[in-house]
């Protein structure tokens, strides 16, 4: 994904907080939740990758 | 691919059916308006409103047909995958905004936008052929997937996980 993916992502999330007027507060988050909240992540990205490389075989 | 093994000879006979007949009525010519193609009978209605759905239909018929090769993507790997971004997302809202109800209201608004509103379908006909090699993917499904994981990426960011 490039960064003009990125920013249309980002422009999205904007908007659709801003149109429920909601806005994002940073939680008070312990390093093991972080890290376990970063491994799920890694684990999403690393799926997400592998099922691409499957297709472009 | 590797060399053919297919049995080489006449036409196989068949008890109880003309198996010339039976070939002749069946096949189709693309250049015949009169024609009628094989899979006819499952003529989608394309008409009528067209509102957030996404749906992949996968057919693939191989008749008289010899050393075909079929590869298609894991479309129920795939689905899991978004299921589960979903989730994560859900999740990293619900953290953030402290209300699982709202958090579960914008997961859906955000995914709504994301998806592309079509429906799928892939027919493929094979008949009376040697040496074919299918390749099928649901690329709609694929690309949902990558933006869902770029909106997790940038919610995670946002909330300093990352």
């Amino acid at each position: 994904m490039n960064s003009v993916t990125d920013q249309s992502v980002n422009l999205l999330i904007d908007s659709v907080l801003k149109r429920n007027g909601v806005k994002l507060r940073k939680p008070r988050l312990s390093v093991q939740e972080k890290r376990k909240l970063k491994n799920l992540l890694m684990d999403l990205e690393n799926n997400v990758n592998k099922l691409v490389k499957t297709i472009k075989k | 691919m590797g060399k053919s093994t297919v049995w080489r000879g006449n036409m196989p006979a068949v008890e109880g059916i003309d198996m010339t007949k039976r070939s002749r009525e069946r096949s189709w010519s693309a250049l015949d308006p009169s024609s009628v193609h094989p899979m006819d009978r499952d003529r989608n209605n394309l008409e009528g409103s067209i509102d957030n759905i996404q749906e992949s239909y996968e057919q693939i018929i191989v008749i008289d047909s010899a050393d075909v090769e079929i590869t298609t993507t894991d479309t129920q790997a795939a689905l899991s995958l978004q299921v589960a971004l979903q989730a994560a997302i859900s999740l990293v809202l619900s953290i953030s905004i402290g209300s699982s109800r709202e958090a579960e209201r914008i997961t859906q608004e955000l995914i709504a936008n994301v998806k592309s509103k079509q429906i799928n379908r892939q027919q493929t006909y094979v008949e009376n052929s040697r040496g074919v090699r299918i390749t099928t993917t649901d690329t709609d499904l694929i690309i949902n997937i990558q933006l869902l994981l770029q909106i997790l990426i940038a919610l995670m960011a946002r909330i300093d996980v990352l």
